[in-house]
């Protein structure tokens, strides 16, 4: 048996290539990141009567030039790796602008096949195109689909297999960049291929072209300070010949030779199609109207992710619960007390306790994938780019912020739309300032322990007035320190409105659903085991069996590691006014900021605590003043980034160091304006 | 529109957005400083007004300028 035929899918951001995608492969896809960056390429596989393929889903790309991270992973796969068969696939009522792709892959040389998608909604706009004229033009096989309906996809398989196993002829037009350009070439090519054969020759063209554009990738491979002098003579001479530098120029040709394939093969142009997208915008991005519909949206996301989500997310709590106790009770046996509660409290506290948010993240990112796919994540980015171009970001960074009240897990994982590692990195440090919904139990405790009702709504809406204004100035400071630069210009093609297909939202939030599973499997439960640990060791005498091993008592935990850091951290949090009862709350915090109200509990020993238990408050009130509870509101609210938070902010920007960045940063931050609260307030009287 | 400025990765973006001189552009969104919506080659793109501030234009119909 032959090895296995691989197929990689390319083409422009919207030009409908994951729905193609999936139609091809079906739910038979993983993802994989390639290795050195985050950018992620999905594969799977595909069978069909004309047979079995690899189907790579490259990213999103305008270009192959090498200034994004998605284009050096595309060229570095297509060069690389070598597929079998390469399809571009092109919306073919945006034709001219799609093939602009094409054109650069036909230069390429690959074994390409291009999927003329979208080709239904073209034929209802009464386009025309001679698909056999312009199959000729780029010397390759070209196949109407249509990804949403399913057309064309077994025929599209079978031209790229047919191309794969060279039983189709393929062999992509070689492009001319006019007189000048060409001697430029004819200059720098023989420098570039060993011998004389003719595929060397055509990728020495394809060098010499990359070079002539001053492509960082390529200078890289040849380090030769002769190249570079010719090739800088012959970039200043053609600069000064054509009044434009040779990327434009070479660009300009590229241009040139689609409108002249697109004047002699399509008939009527492709204007219509934007009546209903204009009008649409008309209204969605009014300067007026814009901003309240935008953020009566996003309300409506909050609402379906909190008040759609819930009630599952409550009865996933509830089950761990029940589980919990069932594996605490059952029949009493010495030495199994210890196991028990490694599974009670370890693993089912730990990992039932980030589990339990599954469906608020499932409803979150179907909510997205919906914004997402109809093209109105752009219109967002849109609108809010004023606003944060203020603070050195780009309007695409909103929305991970917003979705940092919710939970600061989703939200750095949706930065992954940001196009600039910058950007990308500033908004991953900042997201844990916006206060997440897990925080809220430990306001919701302290702040009516110690203030009085007309109080309580005021601080509560201060708290998280502070964590914005913090996140504000973090964002601004980091921009003008740590990732200086020009902010990242705001560029965005603004997609036409699309009907969202079921399929395409269903598999965007299994896929993230499975990110999700895939992380409370291994790096929380590491984390949670432990914390247990810390908790349970070194353990007091056994309590006599027979009785029901709640989790741990307060000389208990007082003697355990987790006690014992939490006295030896006392010297440390002192000026925060923190004893060591809220150091180790606070440890117990980092597994998730809820777990600050539970341990707590276990430090007073009131048994089971609530953010409602009133005995727990009265215990507090004994022993802490109003501005400890101010304070530990604080340093919540800033510090101590939750293991979750530290974990995903590891995957998303793959390096520990930004995950121990965030960590250290916010700390300190919490650390240092705690303690100027409370020594102030002390100073003030209170 | 005429000419385009900034730097190499910028230039290239909105190249490859098909925003090149000679290219005939409408500006279909204006909002006080805030972001312009453009119709380029068919399609709609939204330029930040940093970026629009580096490309230079003409009023189309002026031939001498257009290089098709």
């Amino acid at each position: 048996m032959s090895p296995l035929i691989t197929i990689a899918l390319t083409g422009n951001p919207n030009s409908g290539k994951t729905t193609l995608f999936n139609q091809l492969t079906g739910a038979r896809q993983h993802v994989g990141n390639y290795p050195g960056v985050t950018v992620e390429i999905k594969e799977g596989l595909c069978r069909s009567a004309a047979g079995a393929a690899r189907v790579v889903d490259l990213p999103g790309i305008y270009s192959l030039t090498s200034y994004s991270p998605e284009e050096q992973v595309t060229r570095r796969f297509l060069l690389g790796d070598k597929p079998d068969a390469v399809v571009d696939v092109v919306d073919t009522s945006n034709l001219e602008r799609h093939l602009y792709l094409a054109v650069q892959c036909m230069e390429l040389g690959l074994p390409l096949v291009l999927a003329f998608n979208m080709s239904d909604v073209a034929r209802a706009r009464g386009l025309e195109f001679n698909l056999l004229r312009l199959s000729a033009l780029f010397g390759v096989p070209i196949v109407p689909t249509s990804g949403t309906k399913g057309e064309g996809v077994p025929d599209l398989l079978t031209a790229a297999l047919a191309v794969a196993r060279r039983e189709r002829p393929c062999a992509p037009a070689e492009l001319r960049y006019g007189r000048d350009v060409e001697a430029a070439l004819e200059q720098i090519q023989p420098r570039l291929s060993a011998d004389g054969s003719p595929g060397q020759v055509s990728r020495a063209r394809w060098l010499a072209v990359k070079l002539l554009e001053n492509d960082a990738d390529v200078w890289k491979e040849f380090p030769d300070p002769a190249l570079r002098a010719l090739v800088d003579r012959e970039r200043a001479q053609l600069a000064e010949r054509c009044g434009d530098t040779p990327e434009i120029i070479i660009a300009d040709r590229r241009y040139g030779f689609i409108s002249g394939a697109c004047s002699e093969c399509v008939r009527l142009t492709v204007e219509e199609r934007h009546d209903r997208s204009d009008r649409i915008d008309a209204l969605l991005i009014h300067r007026v109207w814009g901003l309240p519909i935008f953020l009566l949206l996003m309300y409506a996301v909050f609402f379906i992710v909190f008040k759609v989500g819930g009630p599952p997310t409550e009865w996933l709590d509830h089950l761990f619960a029940t589980l919990k106790d069932l594996t605490r009770g059952g029949a009493p046996g010495a030495g199994s007390g210890l196991w028990r509660s490694l599974l009670a409290d370890g693993v089912l506290g730990g990992v039932g306790g980030v589990l339990m948010f599954l469906p608020n993240i499932v409803m979150l990112f179907t909510a997205i994938a919906v914004l997402e796919d109809t093209g109105y994540m752009a219109r967002a980015a849109f609108i809010m780019d004023r606003l944060m171009h203020k603070l050195g970001l780009h309007g695409q960074s909103f929305i991970p912020l917003l979705l940092g009240f919710g939970c600061s897990v989703p939200a750095i994982m949706a930065t992954r739309t940001l196009e600039s590692r910058r950007d990308r990195l500033t908004t991953m440090l900042i997201i844990p300032l916006m206060s997440c919904g897990a925080r809220f139990p430990i306001y919701a405790l302290i702040i009516p322990a110690f203030f009085p009702a007309a109080w309580q709504a005021p601080i509560l809406w201060l708290i998280y007035l502070l964590g914005i204004v913090l996140a504000v100035l973090c964002a601004r400071v980091l921009r003008r320190t740590l990732f200086r630069g020009e902010t990242t210009p705001f560029v965005m093609e603004l997609p036409p409105y699309r009907r969202p297909t079921v399929k395409g939202l269903a598999l965007h939030a299994w896929d993230n659903a499975r990110h999700f599973l895939h992380k409370a499997g291994t790096v929380v439960l590491v984390f949670s085991l432990v914390l247990w640990a810390l908790a349970s060791f070194p353990r007091a005498a056994q309590p006599a069996g027979g009785a029901v091993d709640r989790s741990a008592t307060a000389p208990e935990l007082a003697q355990s590691y987790a006690g014992r850091i939490g006295h030896a951290l006392e010297p440390v949090i002192r000026p925060m006014g923190f004893d060591w009862r809220i150091g180790t709350a606070i440890l117990g915090a980092f597994a998730a900021k809820e777990i600050f109200v539970a341990q707590m509990g276990v430090v007073f020993s009131v048994g089971h605590a609530d953010e409602s238990s009133e005995p727990l408050r009265a215990r507090l009130r004994e022993l802490y003043t109003p501005l400890n509870g101010l304070c530990i509101m604080i340093f919540m609210l800033i510090g101590l980034p939750c293991m979750a938070t530290v974990a995903v902010t590891r995957t998303e920007s793959g390096a520990w160091r930004w995950a121990a960045l965030q960590f250290g940063l916010l700390t300190g931050l919490a650390y240092l304006i705690t303690t100027l609260v409370y020594q102030a307030g002390r100073l003030a009287g209170f | 529109m005429a000419g385009l400025a900034g730097s190499p990765a910028l230039r290239a973006r909105l190249v490859s957005l098909g925003l090149l001189p000679g290219t005939v552009v409408t500006i279909l969104r204006r909002q006080g400083r805030g972001p312009l919506v453009l119709e380029v080659r068919g399609s709609r793109v939204a330029l930040g007004r940093a970026v629009a501030r580096h490309i230079q234009v003409v009023p189309a119909g002026d031939a001498t300028l257009r290089r098709t």
